[in-house]
């Protein structure tokens, strides 16, 4: 594992050829910089760096965990955890039209996908695919939110992560990842939510598979009310 | 001890509700910073081409008005960060001297560094703060709070890493008299320690993101 740190020239891998230029790095000329503090990363043709951060920054594409702050006019104004609160239309909600609007109120919790974001106007969201349906975004109900790392986020939704999967085999639960730090849990008693949501948090610097199911183990064992 | 810095530990993200944190030390002198955004801005000091700089050292008594070694710590991160990236937006950050021991200026510069670095938002190129002081025409570097008193001159530099590797001179801050020759012989002295500071990042850094190692 290499360490790259703002300024440093990478070099990596050494043919540049089809190479797409990914997270935290940025190209000067013929140079490879990076711009942010990370771990390179490099995979068929693709190179980044995986950087640890808590600050959101919209990047098109990424599915976040909203919260409706206010509605102004046809749109809904929206907290993701940028400086710039985000904007979604009512008919970026499946099935909506004028006659059937979607009921939210402040402070309800969304999942959404960014689909436009420049830097001097606010992203834009939408709970809809190309073909109008929603694939699993609109308002989550119940359950518990709470924010963690970025890169934790990332790790969680990594396909090889062994978290979610230890934790699947103890608990019968209900989890949606924002790609801004905030993750929605949702499982059948607050005991079971607070074990989860424990467990979440203090498996960010674990990477023992061993210790992993210890501290999942430990916990489903546990009382909450102690 | 002239020519030597001393112990340097850091912490990383020890604040919970800051985006980048550090605890940093040299010696006894030591330091919290924390560096969050890029964040809201209020309508009076947003800037519709660049981000705000939002700097402010705290001493540990006295009142939080303003500090002369904010200057530097603005012009260093006006330096480091292309402001361009984020407009609209404003960024925090906030060193206080937990306890001084001396270099509290070069320890502020590098604890900034370090909260930037832990935040994890787009900068150009790290920087640190080297500190050097004349006491009996002999140079003394990264100086003891005794031996800062009884110094006849100082010259705080801010260093950043050139596009080369290489340390280059941000900004800097001198007191007392100091001509040409003499800068030149604190520069040439700072250099190796600005060297090893940026090693040392790269070690804390490496620690931190060692959890990806898999």
């Amino acid at each position: 594992m290499t360490v790259y740190l703002p300024g440093d020239v990478i070099n990596e891998p050494s043919s540049s050829d089809s190479s797409i230029i990914g997270y935290g790095i940025s190209v000067r000329g013929q140079t490879r910089i990076a711009t942010q503090p990370g771990a390179f990363h490099n995979d068929d043709g693709k190179v980044w760096l995986n950087v640890h951060s808590k600050r959101y920054i919209p990047q098109e594409g990424d599915r976040v965990i909203a919260i409706v702050t206010s509605k102004t006019g046809d749109f809904f104004r929206l907290d993701i955890g940028t400086a710039e609160y985000a904007m979604i239309n009512f008919t970026n909600f499946e099935g909506a039209t004028k006659r059937n609007r979607p009921n939210l109120k402040t402070g309800d919790i969304i999942y959404a996908t960014v689909f436009d974001t420049t830097p001097r106007t606010e992203a834009e969201l939408t709970c809809v695919d190309d073909e109008k349906r929603a694939r699993g975004m609109g308002q989550l109900n119940g359950g518990f939110m709470f924010k963690v790392s970025l890169n934790h986020c990332r790790r969680l939704i990594n396909p090889s992560c062994k978290i979610l999967q230890t934790v699947g085999k103890f608990f019968k639960f209900e989890i949606t990842v924002g790609m801004n730090g905030r993750i929605w849990i949702s499982a059948s008693t607050s005991d079971d939510i607070i074990k989860i949501h424990d467990i979440i948090n203090k498996s960010e610097f674990i990477t023992d598979e061993d210790e992993l199911i210890t501290l999942v183990q430990n916990n489903y064992t546990r009382s909450v009310s102690d | 001890m002239a020519g030597r810095l001393r112990e340097m530990r850091c912490e990383l993200s020890f604040l919970k509700n800051a985006d980048g944190s550090a605890c940093f030390s040299q010696g006894a002198t030591c330091i919290w910073a924390s560096c969050s955004g890029p964040g809201d801005v209020h309508a009076s000091k947003a800037s519709d081409e660049a981000m705000t700089l939002d700097i402010s050292y705290r001493a540990n008594c006295g009142d939080n008005k303003f500090n002369v070694l904010n200057n530097i710590i603005h012009s260093t991160l006006s330096n480091a960060i292309n402001l361009e990236l984020f407009p609209h937006t404003t960024i925090s950050v906030t060193v206080h001297g937990i306890q001084d021991d001396g270099s509290m200026g070069a320890v502020a510069i590098n604890g900034a560094c370090f909260a930037l670095l832990d935040n994890g938002m787009p900068f150009e190129t790290v920087f640190c703060g080297v500190l050097i002081v004349r006491v009996k025409d002999e140079l003394i570097i990264d100086p003891t709070a005794k031996q800062e008193a009884a110094s006849t001159g100082r010259v705080l530099f801010s260093v950043c890493k050139g596009s080369d590797g290489h340390p280059e001179v941000c900004a800097m801050d001198a007191i007392g008299h100091w001509d040409f020759i003499q800068l030149e012989a604190a520069w040439s002295l700072a250099q190796p320690s600005a060297s090893a500071i940026f090693d040392f990042y790269k070690t804390v850094m490496k620690r931190k993101l060692s959890v990806d190692e898999q």
